[in-house]
């Protein structure tokens, strides 16, 4: 089997922690090799944009060719998530739907991530401790929130610099947050829309909710709000899901070219990137210890299925950065020497899947506050990340979506099917009116002008049934395909039952007209569930999407048997392995994971350089 | 006969109620109309040529019969063959995208990426397309220009609509 | 705010027109291809204020009469400048390869100043930057061209590759091609008068109007005008060849540590490749976009290369992929090898209406001098909008269609836009598309957010 020349460190995954891991590494000398499964990095953004345009269904993904060798969950799966044949994520005997979905090719998932990069409360570190739910973090916000001993930035602070994130410090004190001495965001604030205004000033200093102020605040972003590194001022395009058009909004590819940037004294780059190179099977030593290569598969055409032969890469250490469901898949897929798989003496590898469930709210304002305009998020409410209520049903923030009806209700599309062709599909139209003509035109207009929508991301909590195992169903290079067990606990599901009542009492206050799916389709909707209240014995009935949050899989802990890694992400079992992202987290927190996982990859760096710096790493 | 650009566009102005030279401008870079008659003429539209030319002679019958387009586009629309075609050319000049007129649900293809950005929809509220915007960073914060700024309404339709 | 009530009653007979007065009508007949006047055009040194009105009021008409304006620019731009910068009327343009009028205007480096000096007057000899080497600085004869851009807009790297980091353009002798930007009087004064070289400047603006050029009063004005180049290094063959309009330049690459590229400046004879000039006029407030290439650059994609040598095109097999960068690391101090030299075709084909005026144009030069080096730049389209705005202040008078609608809807230069030729909207080459996202840094706006720039990038760079 062909063999690489041996790296100094081998990095699965050319996405966010990928690519942050390459630079870090690259710029300090390290000869760094990456492996992608997917297309690499194009020149020019004209293919994917004339991919979005013409894509009759603007998913994520809808910018993104599909790639039978590096197939990846998507939207459109989700229509048949429980038939396999239609879906790449095996879910057939799951109770839900997992939702959420990524992209494998080069830059990864961010390619169409919405911006969002919150910080996460210090209470999300401690939920155990402070309220005796799920598992304390082993490490605390301080660690990445302020600087370490020796160091003058958090890391926190660094990932904001990558990221270029645009935000307030004043504005987002708040739950605990605190920030180096002197910290300013490298961008400022970015202006909220005419909807953010109207419920920032229906309920900022007026609305409390469980004894808590409601409070909306403007999100911080990784879009620019200024010229920043080289690229470009938001122009509000209202694409960020799923392309930027003109890169405003970071992508993990700026931080991959500039780890290509790094190289040597002789002008020979530090790190290289394999593309169409799939990993399928880390390989051990004999005492099944130290990790001694990477078997991965190649291929030629991303149009079809053509794998061209295998190559074991190798480097004297590893990071697995391929997230929180292709990354524990491989773990489970290297089997032949370990039976539970590498990385497994826990048995936690795959186990607590989360997500952010996302519970949808949507209505009419009273009067035209012009969505469709402007970045998809640019403000919501976080006031209620933390509070005693965590003891009893788990937390969420509110995003205010500028997209209208957009993402709730198919929109524009359903609203022009419902007065053209005399539906009511979106329930604005209970006379089934067919209009045409000026009458049309300005029945449209009334309706699209006034569309606003909650987004509720519900910080689920671990369960060990929530798992990624492998399938018996493989894909196009035989590698098995995820298999996804996934529900949500009560405790989660109570946070619905609050989300529903605070969207009453908000959309009361800014005088909206709420808008909900009737029952009998809300019953066919894949995330449909119920709760009934034991107390009252009301049953409630919702649905859900996924926030895009693939979170947990691989935790990160105090033990070798509560935890996959340790605090630094290092393997309790493979010294010489680390693993980084989101299926680190023990928890799924309370803010969007990006920012973390950012912070987290700029920790793991620094931990990779110590341990190459040391004599050596198997001593550790 | 083939329909006429200058028919399509007075059938459309009728349909849509946005004034023909907004369709159509005078100076036309881009050529939209002449994509969307493309677009009905091709076989992908699953439109013959005879119910689309018989779409087109009703409508300008009927023109002169009742004496205005928005009558006459009215008949048209109520007519059991020529209305589900009619209603496709409406979505489409709204949606740059051509629905199937047997199955209105039913989308065949984005007309094209020019299509995308040149559909009426996002016009009508007052925006730009997604993943389309000539305005600069902040715009958002403002209330967008009137209406009446981004779409010219048609002549002889009502302002206040129907028939 | 304009709010609107549910079910509005709206009153048709009072609708704005947005963008102002409507082009002219279309004709009955429209004339698909356009006919060569009999008469050699005039060559002059006067930069026209607008467009000639040739009587066809038709996409192709006006087009016509743009491009025609395109190349009366090109021909007064490029007309023999005195050494105060002045077009010199006692010699004909191409007699002799010469300083051409616009190569005297103020460059970019001359204007956004470190710490957001005021930049010193028009008229004042270009010196080297102050923050420069001394042994730079030693090379530096003032006035003389500076090269300190290895793409047409700045980045992280100050100045160092091509638009929006795509990649560098290296030539088919594997020299990095270089670029600057430099502004016409009008457009430094308003620059200055605005005091929109700096921050702090800038903080005070609440929007940003560059002037428009006006006919009246005699003797009429000329608007703002922004003019980008790209240069190539020349051989010693290339320098004999008289095939290029060349120039003595400082060629400065900054130094950075990723990728790691030394600091270097050196006196080199350079040839000019690609030429945008955009001015803004009456009756084109967004801007005119007129762009020139040298005629040896590249081939069209699937047309037979029939030149003997390309500057950034090989006919060589196997040939790298077209219109693709090399990989990083890029070091602009290099001669890259031809595996990493850019294989250049042009995307979109220059029409034959545009290759007609070329051929008339080029007879014309082609009298004064039958080696002029003129002959050996061709225009390949002029944009222009054909629902221009009302006034002068596009942001406010165009506040829906900001770009007019631009005719050609795409147009690229090869040089400056290689890697982004399709036709694709919002990302393709478009002149206008690409610009109507310039901002400034920083405004007198609420928050202090960037704004509209009226269609520079140049304002980014304020210090
Ligand atoms: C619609 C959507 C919106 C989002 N919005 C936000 C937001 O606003 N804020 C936020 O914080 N987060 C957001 N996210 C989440 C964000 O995208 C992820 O957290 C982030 O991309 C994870 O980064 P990563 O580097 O861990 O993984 P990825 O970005 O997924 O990168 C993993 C890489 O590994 C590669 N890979 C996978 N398998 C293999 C293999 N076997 N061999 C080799 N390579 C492999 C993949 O090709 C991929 O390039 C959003 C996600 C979605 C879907
Ligand atoms: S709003 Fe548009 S321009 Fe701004 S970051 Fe999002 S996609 Fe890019």
């Amino acid at each position: 089997m062909a063999q690489t020349k041996k790296y100094d460190v081998v990095i699965v995954g050319a996405g966010l922690a990928g690519s942050i891991m390459a630079y870090k590494l690259g710029k300090a000398g390290k000869k760094v090799l990456v492996i992608e499964s997917g297309a690499s990095v194009p020149t020019s953004r004209e293919a994917y944009m004339e991919h979005f345009y013409t894509n009759l269904i603007k998913t994520p993904e809808s910018a993104y060719p599909n790639n039978p060798n590096a197939p990846r969950a998507t939207v459109v799966d989700l229509f048949n998530w429980k038939d396999p044949s239609q879906s790449y994520l095996d879910q057939s005997s799951s109770p839900l739907p997992f939702s959420s979905t990524y992209e494998r090719r080069g830059g990864g998932t961010m390619w169409h991530w919405l911006g969002s990069s919150f910080r996460f409360v210090p209470n999300d570190f401690r939920l155990q401790s402070e309220y005796g739910q799920g598992i304390d973090w082993p490490i605390a916000y301080e660690d990445l929130g302020l600087p370490q001993p020796g160091r003058s930035t958090a890391y926190y602070d660094d990932a904001e610099k990558e990221i270029g994130v645009s935000a307030d410090v004043a504005r987002q004190t708040y739950l605990g947050l605190t920030f180096t001495p002197g910290y300013q965001y490298p961008n400022p604030e970015i202006p909220l829309t005419l909807t953010d205004n109207l419920f920032a000033d229906a309920v900022n200093g007026k609305e409390q909710f469980e004894g808590q102020a409601v409070t909306v605040s403007p999100t911080p972003a990784g879009r620019n709000s200024r010229p920043y590194d080289g690229r470009r001022v938001c122009a509000g395009n209202t694409n960020c899901i799923p392309i930027c058009p003109i890169q405003a909004k970071y992508d993990p590819t700026i931080t991959l070219n500039k780890a290509l940037d790094t190289a040597d004294g002789a002008g020979q780059r530090n790190v290289n990137v394999m593309y169409q190179t799939v990993a399928a099977k880390v390989k051990l030593d004999q005492e099944n210890k130290m990790v001694v290569g990477i078997e991965c598969i190649t291929y030629d055409n991303l149009e079809k299925k053509s794998p061209t032969g295998t190559v074991v890469v190798t480097g004297t250490i590893y990071v697995i950065a391929s997230h929180a469901i292709e990354t524990p898949k491989l773990l489970l897929n290297s089997n032949e020497q370990l039976p539970a798989g590498v990385a497994n003496g826990s048995g936690q590898v795959g186990k607590n899947l989360m997500d952010h469930p996302l519970f949808l709210r949507w209505g009419l304002t009273k009067d035209p506050t012009f969505p469709y305009r402007g970045p998809l998020a640019t403000a919501g409410i976080e006031s209620l990340r933390d509070g005693p209520f965590r003891s009893d049903r788990a937390a969420f923030r509110v995003e205010f979506g500028n997209e209208g009806w957009n993402f709730a209700a198919a929109d524009p599309e359903n609203t022009v099917f419902d007065f053209v062709d005399g539906t009511n599909n979106n329930l604005n139209n209970p006379n089934c009116e067919k209009l045409f003509g000026v009458a049309l035109l300005n029945k449209l207009n009334e309706i699209f002008t006034r569309q606003c929508r909650f987004g509720f991301l519900v910080e689920q909590s671990p369960e060990d049934s929530n798992t990624v195992t492998l399938s018996n169903l493989k894909d196009d290079l035989g590698i098995p395909r995820p298999k996804i067990n996934y529900n949500l606990s009560d405790y989660t599901k109570r946070a619905f039952v609050a989300a529903q009542k605070l969207t009453d009492q908000v959309f009361a206050a800014a005088g909206v007209t709420p808008f909900e799916k009737p029952l009998a389709q809300l019953k066919k909707a894949g995330g449909y569930f119920t709760y009934t209240d034991p107390k009252t014995g009301e049953t409630y009935n919702f649905d859900f999407f996924g926030s895009g949050h693939i979170v947990g899989t691989y935790r990160m802990g105090t033990t070798r048997e509560n935890s996959v890694v340790d605090r630094n992400q290092r393997s309790w079992d493979h010294p010489n392995l680390f693993l980084v992202g989101s299926g680190v987290f023990p928890t799924i927190a309370t803010g969007n994971p990006s920012l973390t996982i950012a912070a987290l990859a700029f920790w793991a760096a620094d931990n990779v350089l110590k341990d190459l710096e040391g004599a050596n790493p198997s001593s550790r | 006969m083939p329909v006429s650009l200058d028919q399509f566009v007075s059938l459309s102005s009728a349909l849509t109620g946005v004034n023909a030279a907004q369709l159509k401008p005078a100076l036309d870079p881009i050529g939209i109309a002449n994509q969307y008659l493309a677009m009905i003429n091709s076989q992908a539209s699953k439109v013959s040529s005879t119910t689309f030319s018989a779409l087109v002679s009703t409508f300008e019958a009927q023109v002169g019969t009742l004496g205005s387009p928005n009558k006459a586009a009215a008949f048209v629309l109520d007519d059991p063959t020529l209305g589900p075609v009619a209603r496709s050319i409406i979505k489409m000049w709204l949606m740059g995208t051509w629905y199937d007129p047997a199955n209105p649900g039913t989308a065949i293809q984005v007309v094209s990426s020019q299509a995308y950005k040149e559909s009426l929809v996002w016009k009508v509220m007052q925006s730009h397309p997604m993943g389309y915007s000539m305005w600069s960073f902040g715009y958002w914060a403002q209330p967008p220009p009137a209406f009446e700024q981004f779409i010219q309404t048609s002549s002889g339709n009502s302002a206040n609509g129907a028939n | 705010m304009s709010l609107l009530t549910s079910c509005p009653e709206r009153d048709s007979t009072t609708k704005a027109t947005p963008g102002g007065p409507t082009p002219t009508p279309q004709p009955a007949v429209s004339t698909a291809s356009v006919s060569p006047r009999p008469l050699l055009p005039v060559l002059s040194s006067d930069i026209p204020f607008d467009i000639t009105f040739s009587g066809d009021g038709s996409l192709e008409g006006l087009q016509h009469d743009f491009d025609v304006l395109s190349w009366n620019t090109f021909i007064a731009l490029n007309w023999p400048a005195k050494p105060n910068g002045q077009p010199d009327p006692s010699i004909q343009i191409g007699t002799k390869d010469a300083p051409t009028v616009w190569q005297s205007w103020k460059e970019a480096y001359e204007i956004f100043l470190p710490g957001g000096a005021p930049p010193s007057p028009w008229g004042t000899l270009r010196t080297a930057p102050e923050n420069w080497p001394p042994a730079c600085k030693a090379l530096f004869k003032d006035g003389m061209t500076l090269l300190n851009q290895v793409g047409k807009t700045p980045n992280v790297l100050n100045d160092s590759t091509q638009p929006f980091k795509t990649g560098p353009l290296i030539d088919q002798n594997g020299r990095y091609a270089r670029f600057e930007i430099v502004v016409n009087e009008p457009m430094f004064d308003s620059i200055v008068a605005n005091k929109l070289y700096s921050k702090k400047g800038q903080a005070t603006a609440s929007s940003v109007v560059f002037p428009c050029s006006s006919a009246s009063p005699s003797p009429g004005n000329v608007g703002a005008i922004m003019v980008k180049a790209s240069w190539k290094i020349l051989s010693d063959e290339e320098k004999k060849s008289g095939r290029f309009h060349t120039t003595e330049a400082i060629v400065y690459t900054p130094p950075s540590s990723s990728p790691p590229v030394a600091e270097k400046c050196e006196l080199l004879t350079v040839g000019l490749v690609g030429l945008h000039m955009v001015h803004k006029t009456a009756g084109a407030p967004q801007w005119v976009w007129s762009t020139f290439e040298h005629v040896d650059n590249c081939p069209t994609e699937g047309e037979t290369p029939s030149k003997p040598r390309y500057n950034f095109f090989s006919k060589a097999s196997p040939a790298p992929s077209p219109n693709e960068p090399p990989p990083r690391p890029w070091d602009p101090n290099k001669t890259e090898p031809s595996e990493r030299r850019v294989q250049i075709v042009r995307k979109i084909p220059i029409e034959p209406a545009q290759k007609a005026l070329n051929d008339l144009f080029q007879a014309a030069l082609g009298k004064v001098n039958p080696k002029s080096v003129w002959l050996n730049y061709e225009l390949v389209s002029t944009q222009w909008p054909t629902n221009p705005a009302a006034t002068c202040d596009v942001e406010t008078s165009a506040p829906v269609d900001r770009i007019g609608t631009p005719a050609p809807q795409f147009l690229g230069n090869s040089t400056l836009e290689s890697y982004i030729q399709g036709k694709v909207p919002n990302v393709s080459s478009s002149c206008m598309e690409c610009h109507a996202n310039a901002t400034t840094y920083t405004s007198a706006r609420p928050s202090n957010i960037p704004i509209f720039s009226d269609f520079t990038y140049l304002l980014e760079r304020a210090q």
